[in-house]
């Protein structure tokens, strides 16, 4: 019974210690939030919401990165008029809420531009916050198609949407089409951006010829896909089309393999594992011959190369796609920093992004520029194949790995 | 007497606190009071349903989730005033609450697995939402962009903010009144010993529903304002479990089944998240780590909440 | 059946005994301690990590890594059960719920620190093609775990209903006053069974780390089935947990073939409400309901 007694006693005597702790954490907390951080004015700042934490860390950090490579490298070419760039990251949480607290946290210690947000909904917040405090913000990626249906005058995105994607995917058809191919089936994961690409398509299959045979959509949390892998060995469609995220897709296709099925042709669109070099890494040439529509950088441009370079370098892996976007959102907003007499006004760094009109860059598209909604005109994916186990874009022909397509 | 006063007391100086704040903070601490004002609300929605009546929820992303749709789906495909479309989702969250509640009851479920019932119910809400094309399926809700009264829609934070703080004291003071009388009595006996208070002729099943419904209609005038105010919903957002869990934080924090608890819970942990989040920029991971260790600290050393812990001590005092 | 229905109820099977064993651990945890404990899915992946770790960094192959996990696993669960879960081991549900909840925001972030939030693969050599009988094919990662599952049951099993430190587990669940003045040290005891309870977990964890990609919060994806599983089976109902879990395999499994894997999420929530309802002690009736 004593033993009891002291198993009571002791949370009595630490209670008041914690409570005094919290107490004081409380009021630090109070004056610490209360103070608003003084911007040093040498610097200009962009800010940058992505989730650090949670189920979508791993793609908000490599966007965090790549950003961070495209800071250093204006900040080694001598800056903006002689001024260092200074990159501010927040975590987003992956919450609606904590995009908001972030990107407001950010515009109120200085930055000029926002940058983010991976996941949709949060992009969507984030260009309200935008809006209201009329702050720029250019989207890294976030492909829902209603992202700037509200008419924001602050938002540009340069990434393609869903219905960009699906128009690469229509028209790179006739690339790998054969006279035999009749049937097609999608596997796509069911959030926005893989059912809206796989219903996009759909709605426009009669242009392609093709006969769908199979629509099948799972949840990206998903911890097996053998009734699905099952279903589609049955149906064998002449092109299979899956659409989903690195770890779905990753079992998905490992699934595939494990059980030596042959699908005639694999064309992956947006794939979030297809065009990753883990994916390679894990299976090699077993994936020979795999098509995949996503982010490329151009293979023809040097600063690709350095970008892809220095990333290796720095963090010790190859640069996963979708960051490609992180890193020319960053040299988007640094474009227009450049034309910009007062760098510091937001207003002018504004009407300087909707001028941007950029040659020079990493991607597979010709000049970027923006329509006055905001979206990247010339926005595309590019048709990568997976040959020896490596990653060639095989279309369209102007940003072609030529060396390796004629091997 | 002194516990009451105090508990009058605590209120009253939040509410002075809360009224002044908006015009001594800039754009960011007004959005930071904002997610403690929704964090509030959700608690005490919460409250009442499982604080007062000890029908533990771990659902209301279901209720909240089902309030954020009716409205945004009254307001975007057939242009009902959100104002009117809350009310509707209220209606329709408080139907739900109540069947969710009748069929739990009518099979005498209680405790973790009325929770976990909870939690499927809002689990299926989410699949169904997110797999049906009339429902927008996953594309989610885009709210026009305005500054428009009628629509609930305002360009000025600080409209937004008000109108959060007066559902809150609406909340709170509903409850504080419903709670004075033979309803609140009535809860707390079914709290303590259902059987007991079932055999004093309380009406146990009426009064555990219209707790129920009134905790839901509340969670889904949170889920409207979260519509309004952050302009797009979808399943993943609306239906998930951290919406429940930002519901149970508060009350758990500051002290389950008194009126004043969720709000200072809400009060305490939110800037503590904030803060945590702004000091480890960079290393990412610890923010959470340090929210974990918060949580479970609070939970070990303040069981009753930080308004239950005093309220018990001034108890503690008189006796 | 068709060959395909044939072959999605052998995959649902197989997968069913990986959620049984994640299940098992709950069962012990939730059945048993009575704790609702929302670090369950947190608890897995860091099974799956140690497991990644010593096979990727030392190149141990995944089941002889098992061991050192289990060991590591006992560890934490012990410590977990020792602070701070004992000091709400009489406290309101919620505050079980939501001080395992921010064991789980710590656990999973503490792995985030260290393993980066990148999606780790590790593969099994041996493992890269399926078996096959006839023209049904077996993944073997899943058929080991199915054999572990039976083996780890029927020890979990043993220790609970035939070693004194079993009967001293169970006495002080269901009285623990009474287990006081038995002489039982219950402090320690309950910490043991929570250790044992992540072991299962951690076992489990380890035995999905070569079958899906991993990640610091995958965990949370097998959280909620584990309570469906355990609430299925019985409440602290070792084989009826074992048993349940075979069933929401072979039932997320079919339903996923016939009518696609975004419903099938929505069948098992349904099948759950519906045990809630209809039979809350379990499918097999042995388990105790809980009361408030």
């Amino acid at each position: 019974m004593q033993y009891i007694m002291e198993s009571e006693r002791k949370p009595m005597r630490s209670k008041r210690i914690f409570l005094l702790l919290m107490t004081a954490l409380l009021a630090l907390s109070m004056v610490l939030s209360g103070c608003k951080s003084q911007t040093a004015t040498d610097t200009i700042k962009i800010g940058s919401v992505h989730p650090l934490t949670g189920s979508m860390a791993y793609e908000g950090q490599a966007m965090v990165n790549a950003q961070k490579i495209a800071i250093d490298k204006i900040n080694a070419e001598g800056g903006i008029n002689g001024r260092f760039l200074e990159l501010v990251a927040k975590d987003s949480l992956g919450t609606s809420s904590g995009a908001a607290n972030a990107a407001l946290k950010l515009t109120n210690s200085g930055v000029v531009a926002l940058t983010g947000t991976y996941t949709s909904s949060s992009a969507q917040v984030v260009s309200r916050t935008a809006e209201k405090t009329r702050i720029p913000l250019v989207v890294t990626v976030a492909s829902s198609d209603n992202l700037l249906s509200n008419g924001y005058r602050y938002t540009f995105r340069v990434q393609p949407s869903v219905s960009v994607f699906s128009q690469n995917f229509l028209k790179y058809l006739s690339y790998f089409k054969t006279d035999d191919m009749e049937t097609v089936a999608f596997i796509y994961e069911n959030s926005n951006y893989g059912a809206g690409i796989s219903e996009y398509i759909t709605d426009h299959i009669d242009e392609t010829g093709l006969r769908i045979v199979g629509m099948l959509s799972y949840p990206a949390t998903t911890s097996t896909m053998s009734s699905e892998v099952t279903k589609l060995a049955a149906l064998d469609p002449d092109l299979l089309v899956p659409i989903g995220y690195y770890s779905d897709q990753n079992l998905f296709m490992k699934e595939v393999l494990e059980r030596g099925i042959q699908f005639k042709k694999i064309v992956g669109c947006a794939n979030g594992a297809f065009s990753d070099a883990k994916f390679l890494r894990t299976y090699g040439t077993q994936v020979d011959g795999i098509y995949d529509i996503n982010y490329r950088y151009n293979p023809n441009s040097e600063e690709a190369q350095y970008m892809l370079e220095t990333y290796r370098e720095v963090y010790g892996e190859d640069i996963p796609v979708h960051a490609i976007y992180g890193y020319e959102s960053i040299m988007v907003v640094a474009d227009a920093l450049k034309r910009c007499k007062n760098p510091d006004d937001p207003e002018e760094l504004r009407d300087a992004i909707a001028a941007s009109e950029i040659y020079e860059h990493v991607l597979p598209q010709g000049v970027i520029k923006f329509d006055e909604k905001g979206e990247n005109i010339n926005s595309a994916g590019v048709l990568v194949e997976i040959r020896d186990g490596k990653h060639i874009i095989v279309f369209p022909e102007e940003y072609a790995d030529h060396d390796e397509v004629q091997k | 007497m002194k516990t009451k006063k105090v508990e009058q007391g605590t209120l009253l100086v939040l509410l002075l606190m809360a009224v002044i704040y908006p015009f001594l903070s800039d754009r960011y601490m007004l959005s930071v009071g904002i997610s403690v004002l929704l964090m509030a609300l959700l608690g005490q929605s919460w409250n009442i349903m499982s604080g007062y009546a000890g029908q533990f929820s771990f659902g209301h992303a279901a209720f909240f989730g089902l309030g954020a749709y009716a409205s945004s789906i009254l307001y975007v495909d057939h242009g009902v005033s959100p104002w009117i479309g809350m009310i509707a989702g209220m209606a329709v969250a408080a139907l739900v609450g109540v069947l969710i509640g009748f069929l739990s009851f009518r099979y005498k479920l209680r405790g973790d697995f009325f929770a976990l019932v909870t939690l499927a119910f809002a689990e299926i809400l989410r699949v169904l939402f997110n797999n049906t094309k009339a429902l927008k399926a996953a594309t989610g809700i885009l709210i026009p962009y305005k500054d428009v009264w009628s629509e609930f829609q305002f360009a000025n934070d600080r409209i937004f903010y008000f109108i959060l703080l007066a559902m809150v004291i609406a909340a709170t003071i509903f409850i504080g009144l419903m709670s004075r009388r033979k309803f609140g009595v009535c809860l707390i006996a079914i709290k303590e010993n259902q059987e007991a208070a079932g055999s004093l002729g309380v009406p146990v099943l009426k009064y555990k529903l219209l707790a129920m419904a009134i905790s839901a209609a509340i969670a889904a005038m949170a889920g409207t304002f979260y519509a309004q105010y952050y302009g797009f919903i979808d399943p993943t957002v609306v239906f998930s479990a951290a919406i429940s869990v930002e519901a149970i934080v508060p009350c758990i924090i500051g002290g389950a089944g008194t009126l004043g608890g969720p709000l200072l819970g809400a009060l305490i942990i939110v800037p503590l998240k904030e803060l945590s989040n702004n000091l480890f920029e960079g290393v990412n991971g610890v923010n959470m780590i340090i929210y974990g260790v918060l949580i479970v600290l609070f939970v070990v050393f303040c069981r009753d909440g930080i308004y239950g812990t005093v309220i018990r001590r001034l108890k503690g005092a008189r006796s | 059946m068709s060959l395909q229905g044939l072959q999605s109820l052998l995959d649902g099977i197989l997968m069913g005994g990986v959620y049984a064993l994640a299940a098992l651990g709950l069962s012990l945890i939730f059945g048993v301690l009575k704790i609702t404990n929302f670090a369950h899915g947190a608890m897995m992946t860091v099974g799956m990590y140690v497991v990644f770790a010593l096979g990727n960094d030392l190149g141990l192959n995944p089941y002889l890594a098992l061991p050192f996990a289990m060991v590591l696993m006992f560890l934490i669960g012990f410590l977990i059960q020792r602070f701070p879960i004992h000091y709400i081991e009489h406290a309101p549900t919620h505050n079980q719920l939501l001080l395992t909840l921010g064991m789980a925001y710590i656990l999973e972030n503490v792995l985030l620190v260290i393993f980066t939030p990148n999606y780790q693969t590790l593969t099994v050599k041996g493992f890269e093609k399926a078996w096959r009988i006839g023209s049904l094919t077996f993944a073997p990662a899943k058929l080991i775990a199915f054999g572990v599952v039976i083996i780890v049951t029927g020890c979990v099993y043993y220790l609970l209903y035939m070693t004194n430190t079993g009967k001293s587990i169970r006495a002080s669940a269901q009285n623990e006053t009474g287990a006081k003045l038995m002489g039982i040290n219950v402090r320690n005891i309950r910490a043991i069974a929570f250790g044992i309870g992540a072991v299962c977990t951690g076992i489990a964890g380890g035995l999905l780390t070569p079958i899906m990609s991993i990640y610091p919060t995958l965990g949370e994806t097998f959280q909620l089935k584990c309570f469906v599983i355990t609430v299925l089976g019985g409440m602290g109902n070792l084989w009826g947990a074992l048993v349940s879990g075979l069933i929401i395999g072979v039932v997320e499994s079919l339903s996923g073939y016939y009518l696609g894997g975004s419903w099938s999420e929505m069948v098992i929530y349904g099948i759950f409400i519906l045990i809630l309802f209809l039979r809350p002690t379990g499918l097999f009736g042995r388990g105790n309901r809980r009361e408030n």
